[in-house]
């Protein structure tokens, strides 16, 4: 008697272990790449960070960092790169929510066809679009002849000035603006500005009250983003900013690359990183972090913050909605309709505009870079294809970005099925980690582990572009992965297992092939984040390992030659064929 | 014109049709509402139901017709200025207020003082319960709290006319039936006009004043459940609402021709019938009437206070009848004759 009463407890305590140990199990899988972004990330960056605060002698110092603020250069490059991102940021937001809203509010059908416009800048990357823009601005430009054909008297001097810059920073990342404000304008329930109506609040109140704050997850989400992005990116003030506009970004090239001053970077990355990490746990403290990811709560916040933004929206509210009722006065009617699309769909065709401009350009028959271009001819193309500068750089590209597509998809895959099999602690811990390369600005990731590999002798070889690669394309690919395991239906699995399928036949047969589409996507997103990567390339490249943006980079510099915009043809073909398919395969959720 | 209209006619819609490029959602239809009724729109999926109650508030433009609202004619109205509240099937609560904060909304865009606010918001919590909840947020109540809360921001700015769209479709049976209950007393409290859209022929019987019956964006039939059910107009009605047994065929000579055989009609059956439709509960079995048709018995479903047994009689046709519980014991196969009193047979035209 005793003894069966004592026997069944202990066997039902066995039940929940066993339980855990199978949520251990999958979430187990993500341990490659926490491996790997502990080698590749976490410990390059503190190395650096380390390096930062040591003497020449070794020993503790601080005396880099009183070098950094006691020089006034090196204050204006910090303030030059804020406010250029800070006000980018702000023109991404400004002018990608009225995108992404209108975007929100199309059937699929029409959604799906205008994203791709949206999607192709956002792929094509940032240098091509720079390029394009140093052409179409330059003083002899298609821009000043426009606006001289408008009645201006001299051509206006568009390059090299600060409004350039900061316009053209925030062309290179409205893209991502705009694809992280959307879901959360998809995620809002379509019945509930309708609602909103009914409840007899007029149009203007509907928006303010009901749609807007209920989009702001993800506007917020973009808005940090773009920020972190924008203080890291340095290809715009390079290319169309003038000496006062240099920024931190230029600063780290100019230490690293030419003057081999470690220390002085790694003070420069550290801070960086800091700054960074401020930015993040403020957004934390106020939205919440899991608000990047469209997580909902069930729990309001509270407390004076959410009620000044109530106070504040509703404010604006009332404004918006005098200035709509004073109009519609006017115009007999609410017909504003057109309004939103009209915005909407200018900032699309601005965001294409140059990259659409390199098409013809490639084919011109001048010898120097024009828009529009005068007459036909391929010499261009043959000078490319002919040259073993530009043809190993191509290949050079083409084989790192199969090798990083082929890495970054395993330990992604292996990773994204782990978390989305496990509802643990340990799951948003890892999904955390795989966002890392994210939040950690690029540039500093390309100089820590430039800075690692010179230690340990991957400098300048094509495995260092690789591992480095495949560090930042991690997280795009791992969500991707992650939504794809996630909208997976696993009772299908229970049921195949029911039917007699072994744990690799059920994945065999059932778990890969419903998600493949999600990870061949992930696999074409991975190369293409590879082929159109500079940063990286340029800091671990060593100047010795060109890749094809690479060397578009360095030809840029030197000169502006047609042969560019050859280059940039093959680019922009390569990564939108491969982007296309990308977008087929993956499965829409 | 309007003023001429009955007083008492709450809502008045005349030939109102919806067309989406070039599917007809709803076909030109006439529905009168009168004040303080609650008239369900009854039907299958896809019929227009939601369709005609969007039109009603606004919230999709009509492509002809005109609607009359308490001798007004809104049809072009904002959604906003009409006095209608809209309880919508997903219940829409907005996610990022609290239950109060969604109640007091309609309040607020009315510009009513804040302390007015405060207390019609207690009221309408009170109303339906939720004293307790009101700083909570929407999404952490179970379904039948937001349907509540819904309910509550619906009735507290005291709209005339009320909208609800499959109000109780997301919910299980049991509270639906609670929820049926709340909404009747609310309907008695406020004498609101109520127009209720539900799939379920049960729910409507049990809560409406009348029932507007609609089919293929038409309305077929609009009458009070019990005409609904006793006499209905077409094979439609008569099938969609309660169990039925319809015969079709054509008359010949004062008798109908069916598939089961010849069925006697009554003097008074419309020339043109084409259908002779039975109740259950109205089929006589083994009866001693002049006329009878023949049947064996395929089933016989024991259901507590009655038995339910289907004949299969001559011509694929079968049969449902209803006999009261405690009758004698009906084995499969046996065989039956079947006959009804004329004056229970419907004779439908359509
Ligand atoms: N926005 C729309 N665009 C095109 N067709 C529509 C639209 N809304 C409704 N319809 C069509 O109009 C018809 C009636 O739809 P409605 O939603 O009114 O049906 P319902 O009776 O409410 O059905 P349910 O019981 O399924 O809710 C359907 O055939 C539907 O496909
Ligand atoms: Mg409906």
């Amino acid at each position: 008697m005793s003894n069966t009463t004592s026997t069944l407890p202990a066997g039902q305590a066995t039940a929940p272990r066993d339980k855990r140990r199978f949520s251990i199990d999958s979430i187990a899988l993500a341990a490659p790449g926490g491996l790997f972004l502990i080698v590749l990330l976490a410990i390059p960056t503190l190395s650096l960070i380390g390096l930062s605060f040591q003497g020449m002698d070794g020993a503790f110092s601080l005396s880099i960092y009183e070098q950094m603020f006691g020089a006034k250069i090196y204050i204006d490059v910090l303030v030059n790169t804020f406010s250029i991102a800070f006000q980018a940021t702000v023109l991404c937001l400004v002018f990608g929510y009225p995108v992404a809203y209108w975007l929100s509010r199309l059937e699929n059908r029409p959604r799906r066809f205008a994203m791709w416009f949206v999607l192709l800048p956002f792929w094509t990357g940032a240098l091509l679009k720079n390029f394009s823009w140093i052409v179409l601005l330059a003083r002899n430009g298609i821009a000043n002849s426009v606006l001289q054909s408008m009645g201006m008297e001299a051509p206006a001097d568009l390059l090299y000035q600060r409004t350039t810059v900061i316009f053209a920073v925030a062309h290179t990342m409205m893209p991502l603006a705009i694809m992280t404000m959307l879901p959360s304008m998809l995620a809002v329930d379509r019945t509930l500005v309708p609602a909103s109506r009914t409840l007899g609040s007029k149009p203007m109140q509907s928006f303010w009250r009901v749609f807007f704050p209920l989009s702001m997850p993800g506007a917020t989400a973009a808005g940090l983003l773009v920020f972190v992005s924008a203080i890291g990116f340095f290809i715009t003030p390079q290319l169309l900013g003038g000496p006062r506009d240099t920024v931190i970004g230029q600063l780290l090239i100019q230490q690293v690359t030419q003057m081999l001053n470690w220390r002085l970077a790694g003070a420069i990355a550290t801070m960086l990183l800091a700054v960074t990490l401020i930015f993040v746990l403020l957004y934390d403290r106020v939205f919440g972090i899991s608000s990047v990811t469209g997580g909902a709560s069930a729990k309001l916040s509270s407390g004076p913050v959410r009620d000044f933004g109530h106070r504040v929206l509703n404010l604006i509210a009332m404004i918006a909605t005098a200035i709509s009722e004073a109009f519609a006065k006017v115009l007999g009617g609410y017909r504003f309709g057109w309004l939103l699309p009209t915005v909407a769909i200018i900032t699309v065709l601005v965001l294409l505009i140059p990259v659409v401009a390199f098409i013809p350009m490639a084919f011109g028959e001048s010898s120097f870079l024009e828009f529009p271009p005068r007459g036909l001819s391929f010499r261009w193309m043959e000078t490319y294809l002919t040259s073993p500068v530009w043809t190993d750089a191509t290949l050079r590209s083409f084989y790192i970005a199969l090798a990083c597509a082929v890495l970054t998809a395993f330990i992604a895959g292996l990773g994204g099925y782990g978390v989305a099999r496990s509802n643990g602690k340990l799951g948003s811990i890892a999904f955390m980690g795989f966002m890392l390369p994210m939040i950690v600005p690029n540039i500093v990731i390309a100089v820590s582990l430039a800075y690692f590999f010179a230690n340990i002798g991957l400098l300048a070889t094509d495995i260092g572009i690789i591992l480095g690669h495949t560090v930042v394309s991690l997280p795009v690919v791992f969500i991707i992965v992650l939504t794809t395991f996630k909208a997976h239906d696993w009772r299908l699995d229970q049921a195949a297992a029911t039917l007699g399928a072994n744990r690799f036949q059920v994945l065999r047969h059932i778990t890969l092939p419903m998600c493949q589409g999600g990870l061949i996507a992930g696999f074409l997103f991975g190369f293409l984040h590879s082929f159109d990567e500079l940063t990286i390339a340029m800091f671990v490249g060593g100047g010795l390992r060109q890749t094809l943006p690479k060397q578009m980079w360095d030809d840029v510099i030197l000169s502006v030659s047609p042969t560019l915009a050859a280059a940039s043809l093959v680019v922009l073909l390569v990564v939108t064929v491969l982007f296309v398919l990308a977008e087929v395969a993956r499965p829409r959720a | 014109m309007s003023n001429m209209s009955n007083p008492t006619t709450k809502l008045s819609i005349r030939g109102l049709s919806k067309t989406y490029n070039k599917t007809v959602a709803l076909q030109p239809v006439d529905l009168e509402v009168k004040t303080g009724e609650l008239l369900t729109l009854l039907g299958p999926s896809g019929s227009g139901k939601t369709t005609l109650l969007q039109l009603i508030s606004g919230l999709v433009d009509v492509t002809t017709g005109n609607l009359v609202i308490d001798g007004v004619d809104q049809t072009d109205a904002p959604v906003h200025q009409r006095d209608i509240g809209v309880v919508f099937q997903s219940y829409a609560l907005f996610p990022h207020l609290t239950v109060r904060e969604n109640i007091a909304f309609p309040l607020q865009m009315r510009k009513v003082p804040a302390d007015e606010i405060k207390t019609r918001v207690d009221d309408a919590l009170a109303m339906v319960g939720l004293a307790h909840a009101g700083d909570r947020s929407p999404r952490a109540l179970s379904g039948g709290q937001q349907q509540r809360v819904a309910l509550a921001r619906c009735l507290v700015y005291r709209p005339s006319v009320i909208l609800m769209d499959e109000p109780l479709g997301a919910l299980d049976r049991k509270l639906r039936e609670v929820m049926q209950d709340e909404i009747k007393r609310i309907h008695r409290e406020t004498g609101a006009t109520i127009i209720f859209v539900t799939h379920d022929q049960e729910e409507a019987l049990a809560l409406s004043d009348r029932i507007c019956l609609m089919n293929n964006g038409q309305i077929e039939q609009v009458g009070t459940p019990r005409e609904m059910y006793e006499a209905p107009q077409s094979v439609f009605v008569a099938d969609f609402i309660g169990v039925s047994n319809i015969f079709s065929g054509t008359v010949e000579n004062g008798q109908l021709r069916t598939d089961a055989g010849l069925l006697p009609l009554s003097a008074d059956a419309p020339a043109e019938t084409c259908a002779v439709m039975i109740r259950p509960e109205d089929v006589i079995l083994n009866g001693t009437a002049s006329w009878a048709l023949k049947g064996t018995v395929v089933e016989s479903t024991y259901a507590g206070s009655e038995t339910r047994v289907t004949i299969a009689l001559d011509g694929d046709k079968s049969l449902i009848v209803r006999r009261p519980a405690k009758s004698e014991d009906m084995a499969r196969g046996l065989a039956v004759t079947v006959s009804w009193d004329q004056a229970h047979a419907r004779y439908l035209t359509k």
